[in-house]
């Protein structure tokens, strides 16, 4: 072609040697790349790449492809603003290589073409397609696979820009493509039959009306290659059942019974991958959610093909982790950092358990995901299938067996919850075989029996009433017991997870048996290492929140103790162990109230000075001797408000004696939104015992928990908002009038968080409703002339709040509000009728008679049939309830 | 071919690419191998830097030449250029920023394209952070591509070995092969056949002189 672009020979040279050095591992990177950077502001250096690429035969493979790699990178921004001669030249070049001998440089011009594709269109470019077509139609080797790369780039990355009609015509690329494609279903070359099936699986989701229309010719296909030689292309078979059973389930509707049974076939594909694929289908199948009668014939040969594969495989990286030394100590890379959550006043979003456990994704969990799908989709009917292949593999014995027990024990785990009413009659043997396995010689078949035996705790304890059922709820806890000392961490790690929740079902059952356990527990605590010690601290704070005040006992405490007291003395103030053992402390001192006092002078003071040291750290990190870090002012702030929660008004001589006061002043104004949180939480904890000691700072108290709800940033420190406004109103009823300065800044702030309380928490609404309530009740002649203002959104969140102490004091501020100004509330009096009846019964002597004159009251001052007007338009429920106030 | 430039080293060594978005502690994870030092400040990495990592198996030493790649785009270079001949890959994101997790589906797909059938392990760096925005259920994408995941902490150490590990045993075709804690040790109890030892470094030594894979031979790895 005349005219057409050269590159200069010297230029050539230069460019191809800095790209070999900056793919070579020996050399300055960015200094060559300095250099290379230079040559990019030619106007023509993508030109040189693209030559390179293409015509640079005597250059390194790896060269050439650098340098198309480079070109597809700048093309991406520069491409558009490129001259059309040097746009024409670079596509020129790249359509002859599609047919180079040379697979990378076949593939890294799929990769360029794709990217110029997704930049300008396709239909800017005919001769792309002509070229593809005519390659695909070539039958060499080499040219079909060099365009079907570029092809199933191009469908991976913008299937939609083969779907849309050619201008002028109403043909879409995809119809010429589409037959082509499966025509090379049957090609003999394995990467033409894979690119190709790749190809077509992108189209799933889209479904162009010509892949609609061949709708029986891509199935015939898929059942073509389905026992295809090539695992990678039986993998793709399966991705494209479950995408269609996901997507378009109809289309399988009449092949249900060949695609269930080819999936059951290729569940046991001797290839990971492949049968990995085909487990999905079996969750993607129920949650489509389809009929299950479909599947309900195979269930007696599926039921074993998910239990083989739950058996762990030879590579599975348990295996190697169960064999380690238990007396080897934990390395830093072995402990997970974890965190201590602030303290919060109010309902908790549950946080989710962020185990290590659910990112491991093999065949053996995808297959147990599958089981415990179908058995709560067909419940007990599972159960015959399953228990005599489960019986048949935990009779096996010997050593060579034992994944298969293991599996087995897994699969009866696996069904608890979906079974749970088949297993019912059985259970009692199933236990009874369980504990033995508790004492197994494999340690992986001792640690899934803890969590097996873990999954049927409910049942364990609801039977101790009677000989038997507490024969084995005791076998269950001592063997339980035993394997938290266990030598293998793996093991303790089990057990101690399967003894909290064994705690927590049981709760004060577990105080007969508490000798034993505190026993057990302290004697791991000498014993684990580092990960595992954590484990322990939350075992005991599990079992102090299940027996409260029933380990307030000398027997009790000088088990538990001694060992932990030892410990505490042992940290040094700046010990990041210190955390899991503040916490440990806080629920002590919950459970033990008042018993905690005989500890409380040295944990108190140990707490201030901590919080002393971190203030001085944050400024001066030399003279404190410590690096800032705000989570031991954290954890330091919740135990004190543990021990205030413990020990009530006996906390009041600590706190005298100190200087707790300013420092937690100076807390809830950090920074920190956690510090903050935490600090407005034991604000509102002292304020309820001893508010006298606050007194002096009061108003400072005052002006910074009412700031903490009036910020644009609601939203971000929501639970510092939640707790400084549940201290507000617990001061406000200690103190009286002398709130009286900031109520109306705080009324403000809370009027608008009930009117917009979509998108907030519940607890913070629920904990305005009860402040705004308490405010109302210390000062109604402030509050009552704004009613009107408040008075729906405000009722409409009292209605959600269960009934309790605070819900009085609520209710107190709307009687005295109602009182001071009854008008203020007419024009929402439907809503006030809601919020009474929300009550399921107010306890309270004296606050059932206000509510019950609030509504009288109403009832004698609306005549004209104003207050039936009223009654008519609540729900009979509700009527129904107001009929105990005496309208 | 053969792999230019790599066996400087008389033991197996491997070609390690780490990608991921700017940020996210790339460059950090890497030197913590070498000075053990938490780098604090960040600079974004230009280009590429390549840093020789000594691991110490049961099996002898290896070597990881770590393609520290430049995350953010201005600092890209050759970008997925220096992917090319990579032998495995660690595809990194930061948990606490969701953006990061987002783009693994493009770096994945980037480097497939460049090396194929490689192992890759996904790491979400800094769960020493409070502040987390991808939660560990949230993580779906290894499973669908099938690669190991890790939640790691550069800052802490937490789970540093784990990636390593986990590419040598592939690359090894030995799931137990396992780190021993210093070549000065001498091996643990379990007696070292020297023969098969011997037989199996020179494997490792010849899968890493053989030719890439061409694509009809692509069964024959699986």
């Amino acid at each position: 072609m005349a005219g057409t672009w050269q590159p200069e020979e010297a230029g050539l040279k230069e460019i191809c040697g800095l790209l070999e050095q900056q793919i070579s591992p020996s050399s300055h990177k960015s200094q060559i790349w300095q250099q290379l950077q230079h040559y990019s502001n030619f106007p023509d250096f993508n030109n040189y790449l693209a030559f390179i690429l293409a015509r640079a035969q005597g250059k390194p493979v790896e060269v050439r492809q650098a340098a198309g790699l480079l070109l597809k990178n700048n093309l991406k921004t520069a491409f558009q603003s490129m001259p059309p001669t040097n746009q024409e030249y670079i596509k020129a070049e790249l359509l002859p290589c599609l047919g180079s001998t040379d697979r990378q440089i076949r593939s890294t011009s799929g990769t360029i073409i794709s990217v110029i594709v997704q930049i300008g269109g396709i239909f800017v470019w005919p001769q792309l397609l002509h070229t593809i077509v005519k390659c695909l139609d070539s039958n060499d080797l080499i040219h079909m696979e060099g365009a079907m790369d570029a092809l199933s780039k191009i469908c991976e990355d913008i299937p939609q820009v083969l779907d849309a009609e050619s201008p002028g015509s109403s043909e879409r690329p995809i119809d010429i493509f589409l037959p082509r494609l499966l025509q090379l279903f049957q090609s003999p070359n394995a990467t033409l039959r894979k690119l190709a099936l790749g190809s077509v699986n992108q189209y799933i989701m889209l479904m162009p009306p010509v892949l609609y229309m061949s709708m029986d010719a891509y199935l015939q296909g898929l059942f073509v290659l389905a026992n295809d030689p090539s695992s990678e292309v039986r993998k793709l078979v399966c991705s494209a059942f479950v995408q269609l059973i996901e997507v378009h389930p109809s289309f399988l509707e009449p092949h249900f019974n060949n695609v269930i049974e080819y999936m059951l076939q290729v569940n046991k594909d001797p290839d990971d991958e492949v049968s990995l694929e085909a487990c999905e289908f079996w969750s993607s199948y129920c949650e489509a959610p389809l009929p299950p009668d479909n599947i309900r014939p195979f269930l007696p040969r599926l039921i074993p093909v998910l239990l083989s594969n739950m058996a762990y495989a030879d590579d599975d990286e348990s295996l190697l982790d169960a064999e380690e030394d238990g007396s080897l100590p934990d390395r830093d890379q072995d402990l997970k950092p974890r965190f201590h959550s602030s303290r919060f006043h109010g309902p908790d979003d549950a946080e989710d358990d962020d185990d290590d456990i659910v990112n491991v994704w093999n065949l053996r969990k995808c297959s147990a995901a599958a089981l415990d799908i179908i058995s709560n989709v067909f419940g007990d009917e599972i159960l015959p299938a399953l228990m005599s292949f489960v019986q048949s593999k935990l009779s096996l014995s010997d050593d060579a067996s034992w994944k298969e027990r293991e599996a087995a024990v897994l699969a009866l785990g696996a069904i608890a919850e979906g079974c749970i009413n088949g297993l019912y009659p059985h259970l009692s043997q199933i236990v009874a075989f369980l504990i033995p396995l508790l004492d197994d010689k494999f340690p992986l078949i001792r640690s899934i029996s803890c969590w097996t035996l873990s999954r049927f705790s409910k049942f364990i304890v609801q039977g101790v009433d009677h000989r038997e059922g507490h024969e084995r709820f005791e076998k269950v806890l001592t063997g339980l017991l035993r394997r938290i000392l266990d030598d293998n961490k793996r093991v303790q790690e089990a057990a101690c997870s399967a003894f909290a929740t064994l705690e927590e079902e049981a709760a004060d059952l577990l105080s007969p048996c508490l000798e034993i356990i505190l026993q057990h527990l302290m004697c791991a605590f000498g014993k684990y290492q580092r990960r595992n010690l954590r484990i322990v601290y939350d075992a005991i704070s599990t079992l102090a929140d299940a027996v409260g005040g029933e380990l307030n006992q000398p027997k009790y405490l000088e088990i538990l103790m001694p060992p932990l007291i030892a410990k505490w003395q042992q940290l040094s103030n700046s010990d990041k162990d210190l955390f899991p053992l503040l916490e440990c402390f806080t629920s002590i001192a919950q459970a033990l109230g008042s018993g905690f006092s005989q500890f409380s002078q040295p944990v108190f003071q140990r707490c201030l000075d901590i919080i002393q040291t971190q203030q001085l750290a944050k400024v001066d990190p030399v003279s404190a001797g410590a690096q800032f870090d705000k989570e031991f002012v954290v954890c330091s702030l919740d135990l004190l408000s543990g021990l205030t929660e413990g020990l009530g008004s006996g906390i009041e001589s600590l706190v005298s004696q100190s200087n707790l006061r300013d420092l937690l002043l100076q807390c809830c104004m950090d920074d920190a939104s956690d510090i903050r949180q935490s600090a407005f939480a034991l604000l509102g904890d002292l304020a309820r015992v001893c508010p006298i000691h606050l007194r002096p700072r009061l108003p400072e108290f005052l002006d910074v928990a009412a700031k903490q709800l009036n910020t644009p940033k609601l939203k971000e420190t929501i639970s510092v908002a939640n707790n400084a406004c549940w201290a507000i109103g617990e001061l406000a009823i200690k103190v009286n009038q002398e709130i009286s300065p900031v109520v109306m800044t705080v009324i403000s702030s809370l009027v608008p968080i009930l009117q917009h309380a979509e998108g907030l928490n519940k607890s913070l609404i629920e904990n305005s409703a009860i402040t705004l309530g308490r405010l109302a009740s210390v000062c109604p002649e402030l509050v009552s002339p704004h009613m009107e203002h408040f008075m729906q959104s405000w009722c409409i969140a009292l209605a959600t709040i269960r009934d309790d102490i605070e819900k009085e004091d609520a209710f107190r501020g709307l009687c005295a509000m109602v009182k001071a100004n009854p008008s203020g509330a007419l024009s929402s009096l439907v809503f006030l009728c809601r919020a009474i009846a929300s009550w399921h019964e107010i306890r309270n002597k004296d606050l059932h008679n206000e509510v019950s004159q609030v509504l009288v009251g109403y009832k004698q001052m609306l005549k004209n049939g104003a207050w039936e007007q009223c009654m008519s338009a609540l729900e009979p429920p509700v009527k129904e309830r107001l009929s105990k106030y005496k309208v | 071919m053969a792999l230019p430039n790599q066996q400087t080293v008389d033991y197996p060594s491997f070609k390690l690419v780490i990608v991921g978005d700017g940020g996210i502690g790339k460059t950090t994870f890497v030197k913590r191998h070498l000075t053990g030092e938490f780098e604090k400040k960040y600079e974004p990495t230009i280009g590429v830097e390549v840093h020789p990592l000594d691991f110490f198996t049961n099996c002898g030493k290896i070597r990881f030449y770590c393609w520290d790649t430049a995350g953010q785009e201005k600092f890209g270079g050759l970008r997925d250029g220096y992917y090319v001949h990579g032998q495995c890959a660690i595809i990194m994101f930061d948990v606490t920023a969701r953006l990061t997790y987002k783009n693994v589906p493009t770096w994945y797909r980037d480097l497939c394209r460049v090396c194929e059938n490689i192992p890759i392990v996904l790491c979400g760096n800094k769960v020493d952070m409070k502040n987390r925005q991808v939660k560990a259920k949230q993580v779906t994408f290894h499973r669908k591509k099938n690669l190991q995941y890790y939640e790691i902490s550069a800052k802490s150490n937490y789970n540093y070995e784990k990636p390593f590990l986990y590419l040598a045993r592939k690359l090894a075709g030995d799931a137990n092969l396992h780190f021993v804690e210093s070549p000065a040790l001498a091996p643990p109890e379990v007696q070292i056949d020297m023969a098969a030892q011997k037989e199996h470094e020179d494997e490792l030594v010849k899968a890493l002189i053989q030719p890439l894979p061409d694509d009809d031979d692509d069964d024959a790895f699986d």
